[in-house]
């Protein structure tokens, strides 16, 4: 296992929001995460990248235990998160975005990672010099995962990528993401179960904090709606 | 009045704005990057010009030479200052930095009287003094040397802030502090290093004013408000704007100093201030850099 999660409680001060999750990624494995508002999606990411320290329980990263661990440690084992509402320096050059996904990784290879990011989102390159606040929302998208790559990542974490996306920019997103599964791990979280799980080698769904299914591209994506219907699909 | 003399008075003030530029820039720093107000801002400027005034008294030397050693010096303090003092005063909320910055400008300043008693003191020897003339303008060359300080410094920010990763991310921290550290950038360790830079412009900027000017212990505070005036009018974030801000300032001073004579210069520049403010609420240039 890439990524194993064990018994996982976490949460914020007193609110508890994760109570026992157990989940796990393969090598080159994408995962989906699926579970409506407020069911913890975002709050188990933060986790995992060690921005919020969990209460109880133990989280292995390549067979290493990276509990507790702060998240310049995690980044640079390989974990890169793409953050909800995409965590991007409005103010900055796309360029600058991208180059800070090297943050605190010496001696990497500058050049050749921004290539292999403008060879997946060639408008990117066009737009390189621009703010990154005045690109479109799924250039700003595309931005985000671009960030999030150039560390060259084992395991890439997407937290809501459609969010705010036409249909059309959804689909070309997902296709890009797709291709990456040959380079890495991927967990992608989402609320609808339609695109995602069209994609994703296995599933999880989440609320209230807790992991309440869970299955694989076998177990079609419509068994799961019958199942799930407190969420719209898309 | 001939053009030979308002043109000595513009270059005079274009010189003079340099130097307010240069007392700006660390103000720019702390306020833009880390978003604190140090109060003691002018106290540590004025700080820096008295560790000048010993090292040049232990070894005489060319007045910017001493540099070598203030602005290291200056460095440390900023970087202590910060981790020390100031990050934890920033948990507890912006207001506490202003506390703490204040009671500690006063520190300083009391520092310096029992140390260097009330005296005017200069750091300027004969040479700096010295009399030069562009075309028709003749101005003491100091003000030159100032002038061109403040381009290099200005220079060498941008270098560091557009150009460097250390720079990336102290831009980066402000504009999205939740993103920054998914990304693995840590703020309380961004923080020292910016005011360390600031502190280091700073040593630049006291060096300068004390070969230009005549200090003393409590004169920090004017310089304090020198470097809020640059910094508001040209816009926070960005620190050309700073530039342009210490430019319209020095011109206004000069000018003014001329025409209503030296009692008026600072209400004429705060009034100018006051305008643009008004005209244009976040400054000449609207913040684009950090
Ligand atoms: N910073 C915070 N402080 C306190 N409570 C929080 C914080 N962030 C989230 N929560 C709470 O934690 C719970 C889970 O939130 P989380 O953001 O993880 O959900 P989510 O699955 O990502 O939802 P969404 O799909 O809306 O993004 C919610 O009840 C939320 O109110
Ligand atoms: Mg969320």
């Amino acid at each position: 296992m890439l990524l194993a999660l064990k018994s996982v409680e976490a949460g914020y001060g007193d609110l508890r929001v994760l109570r026992d999750v157990s989940m796990d990624v393969g090598e080159g494995e994408l995962v989906a995460l699926i579970g409506p508002n407020g069911a913890g999606k975002s709050t188990l990411f933060k986790v995992i990248c060690g921005v919020i320290k969990p209460d109880s329980g133990r989280i292995y990263f390549m067979g290493r235990d990276i509990t507790g661990l702060p998240p310049e440690r995690i980044c640079r084992m390989g974990i890169a998160l793409v953050p909800e509402g995409r965590g991007l320096f409005p103010n900055l050059s796309v360029r600058d975005n991208l180059e800070l996904g090297l943050y605190g990784i010496p001696r990497a290879p500058v050049k050749e990672r921004l290539d292999f990011v403008y060879s997946i989102f060639p408008v990117l390159r066009e737009r390189s010099r621009q703010r990154a606040g005045s690109l479109s929302g799924g250039e700003q998208q595309m931005l985000a995962v671009g960030r999030a790559l150039m560390g060259a990542p084992r395991l890439l974490i997407l937290d809501e990528p459609s969010s705010g996306l036409a249909p059309i920019v959804v689909d070309r997103l997902y296709e890009s993401v797709r291709k990456l599964t040959d380079r890495m791990s991927i967990i992608i979280g989402e609320q609808n179960i339609k695109r995602p799980t069209s994609i994703a080698h296995r599933w999880y769904v989440i609320e209230n904090g807790r992991i309440v299914m869970e299955g694989s591209a076998k177990r079609p994506a419509k068994d799961l709606q019958t199942a799930y219907f407190g969420v719209g699909t898309d | 009045m001939g053009p030979a003399a308002v043109a000595t008075l513009l270059v005079q003030g274009m010189f003079l704005g340099g130097l307010y530029a240069l007392a700006g820039y660390g103000f720019s720093i702390s306020l833009g990057i880390i978003r604190e107000i140090n109060v003691a801002h002018g106290d540590l400027m004025i700080l820096a010009a008295y560790i000048s005034l010993v090292v040049l008294s232990t070894w005489r030397v060319f007045p910017l030479l001493s540099l070598l050693l203030t602005v290291p010096a200056m460095f440390t303090v900023g970087w202590l200052l910060q981790r020390l003092l100031l990050n934890r005063a920033l948990r507890r909320g912006p207001s506490h930095v202003v506390v703490v910055t204040f009671a500690l400008g006063i520190a300083i300043e009391n520092l310096l009287l029992i140390l260097f008693s009330y005296n005017n003191r200069t750091l300027a020897t004969g040479y700096l003094l010295q009399g030069i003339s562009l075309g028709a303008v003749q101005l003491p060359l100091v003000m030159a040397v100032d002038f061109a300080a403040s381009v290099v410094v200005l220079a060498a920010l941008q270098l560091i802030m557009g150009h460097t990763m250390l720079g990336r991310a102290m831009r980066a921290v402000p504009a999205n502090e939740p993103a920054a550290r998914i990304i693995g950038i840590r703020p309380e360790r961004i923080y020292p290093l910016a005011m360390g830079l600031a502190m280091a412009v700073n040593a630049v900027a006291g060096v300068l004013l004390g070969s230009t000017f005549v200090f003393y212990p409590s004169v920090g505070p004017d310089y304090m408000l020198i470097a809020f005036g640059t910094v508001i009018l040209g816009g926070l974030g960005s620190l050309l704007g700073t530039f342009i801000g210490g430019l319209v300032m020095g011109e206004v001073f000069v000018l003014s100093g001329y025409m209503f004579g030296a009692t008026y210069q600072m209400m004429a520049t705060l009034i100018v201030i006051f305008v643009i403010m008004v005209l244009s609420p976040r400054g000449i240039l609207r913040g684009e850099i950090f």
